[in-house]
Order: structure tokens, then C-alpha cells, then sequence
């Protein structure tokens, strides 16, 4: 059963064409990889899916639903979370702030609970914040609780981007380069950590460089190159295939 | 309606245009140098016809002198806020809000500052031609729109030849396009926002002096000349040398034909919805070059 | 235990409130009476940009405009129309916040320097067009003989209270889910949609809010001046508000109160000192934000995180690759 299909997914820029009639499809329960030189198109096609950009063309399917041409935030609702190549987090909230953004989906308080500080609004924030230290817990995070997110080292603060978009509760996580940056220990625990999520019923598209983690965790493999998709299959069939060993030695051999 | 009218309407809204082009094209050129907005430029130009009024009016000295001491003067305000403020921000990379609010201080500071040296009362002086209407058959104009119109004139194609031909005014344009890339060629980029600071606060102080006949010098006349600066830069398209002074024009005669035609009191209104309407819907201006087309 | 439990929840906000309860009981002269009373009309106005600036990171200058509009809409209300003042009270600022819809459909596209002129031009027209309704506004020549709620120390009291609570809604707010979608619009748009924030609502949302506390406040101004004229309500208001929200911290509530008194300027007589005063204040916010960088100010630096190195024409395509898209 399909989670996410995209079918001719197409961006163009001006004269560029970042994502070229990209077909690809993961299903509940998966981890997908999507590999590629540096520049092949997998963030922007990841922006795509997500809202960020509108598709020059072609469509993407989510649950049944068609969800190109969709704004952003609507797409979070459905279902589909996110981590960005560049972390993004508030800075200068706590890691406990960071992840109840998290729940802004499922918060049915208003403007009127906000300002009285209703028995809704309380006892909502309590079920939150359970929910968040049940997060922080499985994260690895708990000590981190009300630190403020630029005191993190780097490799903590890539796995709050994950706590955060896992409170929103998604069918889907697209990860774009988790481990970049990472060292070797905190590696393996984000695979731990990937596969614990994938065993809670979230499916995976996970974007990495990191071969030996697309290797061990993906079931299945996509391989971009200039925006189009020039492979897919189990990692032991793209490891193999022409075209891919061309597309990253072609370009310099550069990959983690 | 006669086409005497209608050439009266056009030379008192290209007078106007141009004080506004003026203006504009200093906002213009700050922004490609730096990409900061100088809200401050309205107050700059206000400075400047005051400073005039103080050195023509006031202590009498000839008008040419004055002129020339006041557009130093304020060159060198300019170039002093570019060393001591604005550069060392951009610099460092403080975040461009940031800088907004520190220009916006800049305003009340100047504001305040005018208020405090000049006093609160409208305040006027005019050019050496004098006050008398003149008679073109049936069109009568007076002198300092034709002397506003001439000075305009000769200093936008002063500066098109300073940028097309002089080497500062070229490695000006090549900070504008390329920064880093300039800087690695040697060209000293604070210099040379320094000297665009230095040109655009020049560039104002001639609008202050040029407008104070037509529209006497207050206090807080500022903020809404650079609003209409503003609209100029926009409708002509940012960053466009062409584009500022095609915008000022357009705003210029805009607001005398909707004074004249329309009414009078709402003339501002009218401008600022345009500005507003292009804010929303054509942010890139008349002459859409985006930011390729430098000055 | 109790006791100092009790103490824990005493914040600044209620401490300057408490002192503020206290001043005029002691019996003051009248024209320091009056700074209490303009302090506390313009600690409305800065809370307004508390939550518009410094939650949601929308630089706006035009709140002079917003607080004429809650001003005259009150005075036109109840001189004009014979209603009652305190239907006005409740009227006008809803008028105002409805307003200022019309001021933030364009807003929430702009960012920058856009859409501070933005802010700007709405302000200029608002005042423009009370300028010339002589029939409706009285023009230039004010709005007279407005009804008040109150006057004195009653009045005093009342806007306290208005006030105090406008500041605890202020802190809620902010401690709240809604301030956290506000600051994270402040901090990273695109995080904040992709997170599910409605960024476009949030943004309306804020700025209604804040146009209601600004229409307070310009309800408050006509009480404690019973006349008005368009000359209160300039650009100079403007940047004398944000001045206040700078110098209070931005994002900061109790700062915020205290420099809002700290600013507010000396009735007409001594209006040299009020002009003097002035430039002082520009020239310590001047040089807090040009050493922002060096003295680390925390809140210049906390308030803004995406670095956008140059800002472009709205809708251009280096206006996308700044805001981070490839």
C-alpha cells in the first residue's frame, strides 16, 4: 500500500530543471533512501512534496490525497513531518519549546483559552508536555529538556528537528541528511533511532550520503542525478547498477 | 483642457520628479552598494535645505558658495554615517531589521536634531532668480522650476558619466554587482561605500536645496518625501539608475496632475496607494531588471 | 511555603503595576500626574508592538495610525453618533482592529524594509484622511469636547487596571502555543509552515491584536485629553513607539512598561526638554544597535536568526534564494 507517490514530478527554475519527471513511491512501514551526487535535486524534490515549492508539474499523491499544489502547512496536518538539511529550529527557545511546536497542529486551544488560561488549556499543555518528555525519552534528549536549542552540540540539535516533527504525529518522514555532521557513536545511535521510529509505524524517505546507513537501514533505494532518477531497487542492486557507479564517480567520487 | 495646462502641469511635475528622482537615485545607490534601506534619506535632504538656509539665508553668503559648502557638508555627514555606523553594521553582518531600526533612530535623531537647531516654523528661501512668474505666451512659470529642472539635469548626466567612464564611479558599479569579487581585486569596499554614502547624502542635500522654494523646509517634512522616494525606487524598479529617475518623474507628475485634476488635499493619498498597489503586485518595479542592472 | 509560592508568581510586570497603584495616592503635582497617565496610554501601544515585533518579528511604524484610528473612532462614536463612552470603549477598539485587517492583508506578504514603508504609507493615510473629513473629524482644527469615562484619578485607575490586564494577556500570550507559532513566524517562516502554522493567519492574527490594544490606547488618549487632533498621530508617534519597544527588549514586557515611562515626553511647556530627551534616546538606541554584534545584546540577537543578507523585492527570485531556497 503506497503512502507517498510522486509521478513526473517536475521544478523547474527558469532555465534549470531541478527535479526532472521524478516517479517514486514509498509504502507504510518503509525506509526509503534517496541517494544522489551533491546537487542532484533530492532537497529540492523533498521542498517539492512538502509545499515548499509549487511543481512545474506532475503530481504527488499522500494517503490517497493529492497534495501538489497544497501549502505547507496544510500538508504537516495530513501527515508528512520533515527535518531540513540545515537544521531549523527557534534558537533561542528551549528544546522543550522546539518540540511543542510540534503539537501547534493539535492544539485545539484558542485565543479565549490563551488568555484566561482555561481548565482546556491546561490540561491540553499537560497531555503536551507528557507527550513531550515520552519524546525526550525516546530521543535520547530527556537531559536536554529546558535547555535552550543553540546550546546543543550540533549532532543533538539534528535529532530535536526529529522530536519536533515526530510530535506532530506523521505517517511520513522525509530526513534530509540526519547524520551529516555526525560522529561515529552518535551515527549509530541515530540508526537505532530510525529504526525504532519506523517500528512505531512512521514511514521513512530518508535522504543521506551516509552509504553505510542507507545500506543498513533502507529497504528501498531511489538514486537521483541531474534531478532525474536514474536508479532504483534494493541498495545491493543500485550499489551495482552503470549508471549509478558513473553518477558519483562522474562527478568526483564525492560522497561521505 | 488647453495644452498650455497641460505643459505647465508637465514642468511642475518634472520639477518635483526630479527633486524626488534625486532622492531616490541616493536610496538606489545605497542599496546596491550595501542593500540597506536609508529610510534616513527624507531627513538627510531636509538637513540639507536647512543647512543651505543657514548659509544662504542666514549668514548671506553668495548663493554658488552655499550651495557647493552645503552639498560638502552633508557629503561628509554622509560619509562619517557610513565609516561610524552603517558600514561597520553591514559588516558584521547584523541583521537587517536590526539595521532598520538603527536608521529609523537615525530619523528621530535627525528630526529632533532640526527641530532643536532651526526651530519648529516653516522656513523658505528661494534661488538667485528670484520669485517672479515667467511669461511663456499664456504658461507662467516660476523661475526655480526652470533653475530646479536645469541643476537636475546636469547632475544626472554628471553621474551617468561619473559611473560610465570614471574608474571610481566603475569600481563602484563592480562592488554593487560583485563584492566579494571586487574586494579580492583590491577595490576597498569601505571605501567605496563610504563614497556612495558620501553621493547619495550629496545627491539629497541638492534635493533639500532645490526644494525649499516650492515646499518650505520643516522639520518633519522627511519621512513623507522618502516615502515618495520611495515609491519612486520602487516604480522605477530597484536598483536601476533609470529606473529611480523614471519613478521620480512619474510620482513628480502624478501628484500634479491628481492635484490638479482630482483634488488637492487627498494628491498624497493617491500617491501612497500606488505605492502600496506596487509594494503588493509589481515589487520589481517598471523596469523588472531585478538586481542584474546595477547603477 | 505558601507564602513564598505566592512570591514565586510575583513577576516584574506585577511589581511595577503595584508601584504604579501606589504613586499617585501619595499626592503628586499635576503635570507628573500627567506622565503617569501618558506612560500608561502609551504602555498599550508599545505592548502592541511587544506582540507584533517582538513575538512576531513584524517591524511596523504604523501604529500612530492604528491608535488614531481607535482615537476618532471613540470621539466620531460618541460626539458625533451620542453614544454612550463606554459602548465606545468597547466599539472603537474593535473598529480599529477591524481596520487594521485592511493594513495587514498587504502586510503579511511584505517583510523588511517593505513592509515598514508599508506600515508607514497606512499611517500616513489614515491621518491624511482625518486631516480632510473636517465634517466628521474636524480636520485640523481637532475633535472637541469628547464625553470621557472618567477623568482624574478615576480615569487613572481605570487605565491602570485596562493596562494590567492588557499585560498579563501580553505574558500569557507569549508563554503560550500561539506566541510559539508567533516566534516561530519571527524566527524561520519557512520552519513554522512546514510545521503547520498557518503563517499567513498567525500573522492577521497578530496584527489584530495588536491593532486592538492600539485602539485602547487611542481610546485612552481621548479620555485624558478630551480632544483630538490629527498632529498627535504622526510619524514621529510612530518611531516613538518602536523606540520604547527597542529600548524595553523587544520581546519584553515589564522592559517594555518601564522605558514606555521612561520615554514619554514632558507636556508642551517644557517641549524643549521633550525634543532634547529625544535625541538621546535615538543616540543610546543608535549605538545599542550598532554594537548589537560586539555587546552581544541578547535581544537583538535572540530576535532574529535567519540572516537574510540582502533584502529584495518581494515575489524575486533573490528574495526566494535569501530566504533559504536553493
Amino acid at each position: 500500500m503506497s503512502l507517498l507517490t510522486t509521478a513526473k514530478l517536475t521544478k523547474r527554475f527558469g532555465g534549470i530543471v531541478a527535479v526532472n519527471e521524478v516517479d517514486l513511491s514509498v509504502r507504510a512501514g518503509q525506509i526509503c533512501g534517496l541517494i544522489g551526487p551533491n546537487g542532484s535535486g533530492k532537497t529540492t524534490l523533498v521542498n517539492v512534496i512538502t509545499g515548499i515549492y509549487k511543481p512545474t508539474a506532475g503530481t504527488v499523491l499522500f494517503d490517497g490525497r493529492a497534495i501538489q499544489n497544497r501549502p505547507s502547512h496544510e500538508i504537516c496536518t495530513l501527515g508528512v513531518g520533515r527535518t531540513f538539511q540545515n537544521i531549523r529550529l527557534l534558537l533561542t527557545l528551549s528544546v522543550f519549546d522546539n518540540i511543542r511546536l510540534g503539537a501547534h497542529i493539535h492544539t485545539r486551544s484558542n485565543l479565549w483559552d490563551v488568555l484566561f488560561q482555561t481548565v482546556k488549556l491546561r490540561r491540553e499543555e499537560k497531555e503536551f508536555a507528557d507527550r513531550i518528555d515520552e519524546l525526550l525519552e525516546f530521543t535520547g534528549l530527556f537531559q536536554y529538556r529546558n535547555e535552550l536549542a543553540k546550546n546543543l552540540p550540533y549532532g543533538r540539535q539534528k535529532i530535536v528537528e526529529i522530536a519536533r516533527a515526530l510530535m506532530a504525529r506523521p505517517k511520513l518522514l522525509l530526513l534530509d541528511e540526519p547524520a551529516a555532521g555526525l560522529n561515529g557513536s552518535e551515527k549509530g545511535n541515530l540508526m537505532t533511532l530510525l529504526r525504532k521510529i519506523r517500528d512505531s509505524g512512521v514511514s521513512i524517505l530518508l535522504i543521506e550520503h551516509e552509504m553505510a546507513m542507507v545500506e543498513a537501514l533502507s529497504d528501498h533505494v531511489f538514486v537521483l542525478n541531474y534531478g532525474r532518477k536514474i536508479s532504483q531497487g534494493t541498495f545491493a542492486e543500485i550499489k551495482n547498477d552503470s549508471a549509478v557507479v558513473e553518477a558519483y564517480l562522474g562527478t568526483g567520487g564525492s560522497h561521505a | 483642457m488647453g495644452f498650455d495646462t497641460i505643459l505647465q502641469i508637465l514642468i511642475q511635475g518634472l520639477n518635483m520628479g526630479l527633486i524626488y528622482a534625486l532622492a531616490a537615485l541616493g536610496i538606489s545607490l545605497i542599496w546596491n552598494a550595501t542593500g540597506l534601506f536609508n529610510f534616513a534619506q527624507g531627513d538627510l535632504l531636509t538637513m540639507g535645505g536647512f543647512v543651505m538656509l543657514s548659509m544662504f539665508a542666514k549668514w548671506s553668503l553668495p548663493y554658488p558658495l552655499a550651495f557647493l559648502l552645503t552639498v560638502v557638508v552633508m557629503g561628509l555627514v554622509g560619509y562619517l554615517l557610513s565609516q561610524g555606523f552603517f558600514y561597520p553594521m553591514f559588516s558584521q553582518g547584523v541583521h537587517p531589521d536590526i539595521i532598520i531600526i538603527g536608521t529609523i533612530s537615525l530619523i528621530v535623531l535627525l528630526q529632533n536634531g532640526i527641530l532643536l537647531t532651526w526651530g519648529p516654523h516653516p522656513q523658505r528661501f528661494s534661488t538667485p532668480l528670484g520669485d517672479s512668474p515667467v511669461h511663456f505666451g499664456k504658461i507662467i512659470v516660476m523661475p526655480y522650476y526652470l533653475w530646479n529642472i536645469a541643476i537636475a539635469v546636469v547632475l544626472v548626466i554628471a553621474l551617468q558619466m561619473f559611473f560610465k567612464k570614471s574608474i571610481v564611479g566603475i569600481a563602484m558599479r563592480a562592488v554593487a554587482q560583485r563584492p566579494v569579487a571586487a574586494s579580492l581585486m583590491g577595490v576597498r569596499t569601505n571605501q567605496l561605500v563610504a563614497l556612495t554614502f558620501l553621493l547619495a547624502t550629496g545627491l539629497a542635500a541638492v534635493a533639500g536645496i532645490l526644494i525649499a522654494p516650492i515646499i518650505p523646509l520643516t522639520p518633519e517634512m522627511g519621512s513623507i518625501v522618502a516615502l515618495k522616494a520611495f515609491a519612486a525606487v520602487l516604480i522605477g524598479g530597484l536598483g536601476s539608475f533609470a529606473g529611480a529617475l523614471l519613478g521620480g518623474v512619474i510620482i513628480g507628475v502624478a501628484e500634479v496632475v491628481f492635484a490638479t485634476v482630482v483634488v488637492p488635499t487627498y494628491k498624497d493619498v493617491f500617491i501612497f496607494l500606488i505605492l502600496i498597489a506596487f509594494l503588493l503586485f509589481r515589487p520589481r518595479g517598471i523596469f523588472s531588471s531585478e538586481i542584474s542592472e546595477k547603477v | 511555603m505558601a507564602r513564598l509560592a505566592f512570591l514565586k508568581r510575583i513577576g516584574a510586570t506585577q511589581v511595577i503595576f503595584l508601584i504604579l497603584l501606589l504613586i499617585p495616592l501619595s499626592g503628586i503635582p499635576s503635570y507628573q500626574f500627567y506622565i503617569l497617565e501618558r506612560g500608561l496610554q502609551n504602555v498599550l501601544v508599545v505592548l502592541s508592538l511587544v506582540i507584533l515585533l517582538g513575538f512576531t518579528g513584524q517591524l511596523s511604524l504604523g501604529q500612530a495610525g492604528l491608535v488614531a484610528v481607535g482615537a476618532y473612532s471613540y470621539g466620531i462614536l460618541c460626539v458625533n453618533f451620542g453614544v454612550s463612552p463606554w459602548i465606545g470603549l468597547v466599539v472603537a477598539p474593535l473598529i480599529t482592529g477591524l481596520v487594521s485587517l485592511a493594513l495587514g492583508f498587504p502586510s503579511f506578504k511584505l517583510t523588511g524594509p517593505f513592509l515598514v514603508v508599508n506600515t508607514i504609507a497606512f499611517s500616513e493615510i489614515v491621518r491624511i484622511l482625518i486631516l480632510n473629513n473636517e465634517k466628521i473629524t474636524g480636520g485640523p482644527f481637532g475633535l472637541n469636547s469628547i464625553p470621557t469615562i472618567a477623568t482624574g484619578l478615576p480615569l487613572y485607575y481605570f487605565m491602570l487596571v485596562i493596562a494590567y490586564l492588557a499585560a498579563v494577556g501580553t505574558l500569557r500570550l507569549g508563554r503560550s502555543h500561539i506566541g510559539l507559532a508567533f516566534k516561530a513566524i519571527r524566527e524561520d517562516e519557512i520552519a513554522a509552515e512546514s510545521m503547520g502554522v498557518h503563517v499567513r493567519n498567525f500573522k492577521l492574527l497578530a496584527f489584530v491584536i495588536s491593532s486592538v490594544l492600539a485602539g485602547i490606547s487611542g481610546v485612552f488618549f481621548a479620555n485624558m485629553a478630551g480632544y483630538l487632533n490629527p498632529d498627535s498621530f504622526t510619524f514621529n508617534e510612530s518611531s516613538t513607539y518602536l523606540l520604547m519597544v527597542v529600548l524595553g527588549g523587544m520581546s519584553n514586557v515589564a522592559g517594555s512598561i518601564l522605558s514606555s515611562f521612561a520615554v514619554t515626553s514632558l507636556p508642551e511647556a517644557l517641549r524643549f526638554m521633550a525634543r532634547s530627551r529625544m535625541v538621546v534616546y535615538a543616540i543610546i538606541l543608535l549605538v545599542m544597535v550598532r554594537y548589537s554584534k560586539v555587546l552581544e545584546i541578547e535581544n537583538f540577537k535572540r530576535l532574529f536568526r535567519r540572516l537574510r543578507p540582502i533584502p529584495t523585492a518581494p515575489g524575486s527570485p533573490a528574495a526566494d534564494h535569501a530566504k533559504g531556497k536553493p
